[in-house]
């Protein structure tokens, strides 16, 4: 399968795999998509007694044993044991690919790298002295941890590379995981993003700023993006993986094809560190390459997964852009961060994951406690059940701190 | 603290970071090759060690034993005359 660097091989998504608060496999997770109810819980792994923001939704019922031994599970951080098990979890829904493993390729995304690790060693050098810090904290926090691991237990031995662009960075991996596939440095990429930053510091720090929802009494209706009452984004945890594949080798070994990664799009605002810019011009325009480049009329689009955090600031400015790229109102937009919180470097990839499911559903699940829109949001939100959608392109919308914004646009696979 | 001490200590050491039965962690054991460790492992074991033990022993001289008993032999050469 190996072309020529100028060839444009188009790419199947054959694989699919999440772990999240609304479940750990495909069916777990849609079925909780669509029952349309917020996972936001007080938080277990730690206790939370005094933290402004004392809810979150993590994911439940996970044993890293069930991917790896004792010593492996301890020597890798939550956001690389997430990562590794959805990514091993879509290698296995992809079947026997038969890609040899110089031909293999894994792109992972995460915003901040092995949060609970960084911060339960913060004490080390103050405690402890300088001779008493782990040898593993450095390769248990780095960024890339989850990509060494997908590429040491499966053998990956083409190009690995981890993007860290905040919460646009699972979007991106998923994207410049297609450009591996298209240029032909690759037939296979696990792409995807991992993060679990449910940690003290860092909730105190999304809290200080304002980011979070302090709906502390309901933790279950305050992730509701696009609603009047929306106070901030809930935290969330997880990981989400795709394994892309050439067209070609997907359809010569009859593999089931989820959708085809048509068009990725990318810009920056220049604007400001965490808000975004408020014309929506990066947003806008970070989508209307993703169309020129998936060769997709904005009028052929029949759904949005929008990034919808439920911060005051990033609806609007989201639902301004949509508006000027496709028009008021004229196909069903969900957010999927409404039941699973905002899972930061991993929220793009999870939500690329539910983008595919919905292709392949055919419905959109419902935009869980949205039940004022906005009237600055001039959107067709799915609401109170799930929403019948044609077959046709989709696309789906990541932005992040920083003023990175991506946009994916998926193709059924029979189109 | 004597020899059989020492060793306790090791095999307590390896079955915690090393995820090994105490069974295996004899004598004659090569760390690097009998109980699987890699070079974090042992920056851990020498550490830890140092910890049961209360010796300090420099980083380069860990780095130059190959089985248990070595390991033992050099914790021993940096044991003040009241700790042994």
């Amino acid at each position: 399968m190996s072309g020529p660097v100028h060839a444009r091989h188009r790419v199947a998504v054959t694989g699919l795999g999440v772990k999240t608060a609304a479940g750990n496999d495909l069916t777990t997770y849609w079925n909780t998509l669509v029952a349309g109810r917020s996972m936001a819980r007080r938080i277990t792994s730690f206790d939370p007694t005094g933290l402004m923001v004392d809810f979150a939704c993590e994911v439940r019922d996970f044993d890293p044993r069930d991917y790896l031994d004792a010593k492996g599970a301890k020597r890798m951080d939550r956001t690389a044991q997430l990562g590794l098990a959805a990514a091993t979890d879509a290698l296995a829904d992809a079947g026997a690919h038969g890609v040899a493993p110089e031909r293999r390729g894994v792109v992972t995304g995460t915003g901040h790298g092995g949060t609970t690790t960084q911060e339960a060693e913060y004490g080390a050098v103050p405690d402890r002295g300088y001779g008493r810090v782990s040898p593993h904290y450095v390769p248990m926090t780095m960024a890339n941890a989850t990509a060494g691991a997908v590429s040491i237990h499966h053998d990956v031995r083409g190009p690995s590379l981890t993007i860290c662009t905040a919460c646009a960075s699972g979007a991106q991996a998923v994207g410049e995981g297609a450009r591996l596939v298209r240029e032909g440095a690759a037939d296979l990429v696990l792409a995807g993003g991992s993060e679990s930053a449910v940690a003290p510091l860092t909730m105190s720090s999304f809290a200080r700023m304002g980011a979070l929802s302090t709906r502390t009494a309901e933790p279950e209706r305050a992730s509701r993006p696009f609603d009047t009452d929306r106070d901030g984004f809930v935290m969330g945890e997880g990981a989400g993986f795709l394994v892309l594949e050439n067209w070609d080798h997907a359809v010569a070994r009859g593999a089931t094809i989820y959708g085809e990664l048509a068009g990725y799009g990318r810009t920056s605002d220049a604007h400001h560190i965490t808000a975004p810019s408020p014309d929506g011009a990066g947003a806008r325009i970070c989508m209307e390459l993703a169309l020129a480049d998936a060769q997709v009329a904005a009028d052929e689009i029949v759904h949005v997964n929008a990034h919808g955090t439920s911060t005051p600031l990033n609806d609007v400015t989201e639902a301004r852009a949509l508006a000027e790229v496709f028009g008021a109102g004229r196909f069903p937009v969900t957010s999927t961060k409404s039941v699973i919180g905002h899972l930061i470097g991993a929220a793009g990839a999870v939500e690329a994951v539910t983008t595919l499911l919905t292709m392949r559903e055919g419905v959109a699940h419902p935009t869980a406690n949205l039940e004022q829109l906005d009237p600055e949001c001039d959107l067709d939100l799915v609401t109170e059940g799930v929403r019948k959608i044609p077959e046709g392109p989709m696309l789906s919308n990541s932005f992040g701190f920083g003023g990175h914004n991506a946009s994916l646009v998926f193709r059924p696979a029979a189109a | 603290m004597n020899r059989d001490d020492l060793f306790k200590a090791m095999v307590d050491a390896c079955t915690e970071i090393l995820g090994v039965s105490e069974d295996a962690v004899t004598p004659d054991a090569v760390l690097r090759e009998d109980l699987n460790a890699d070079s974090l492992d042992l920056a851990e074991l020498a550490m830890a060690m140092e910890d049961r033990v209360g010796v300090s022993v420099p980083d380069q001289a860990f780095k130059r034993v190959t089985t248990v008993s070595e390991t033992l032999d050099l914790i021993e050469q940096h044991l003040t005359p009241a700790q042994s």
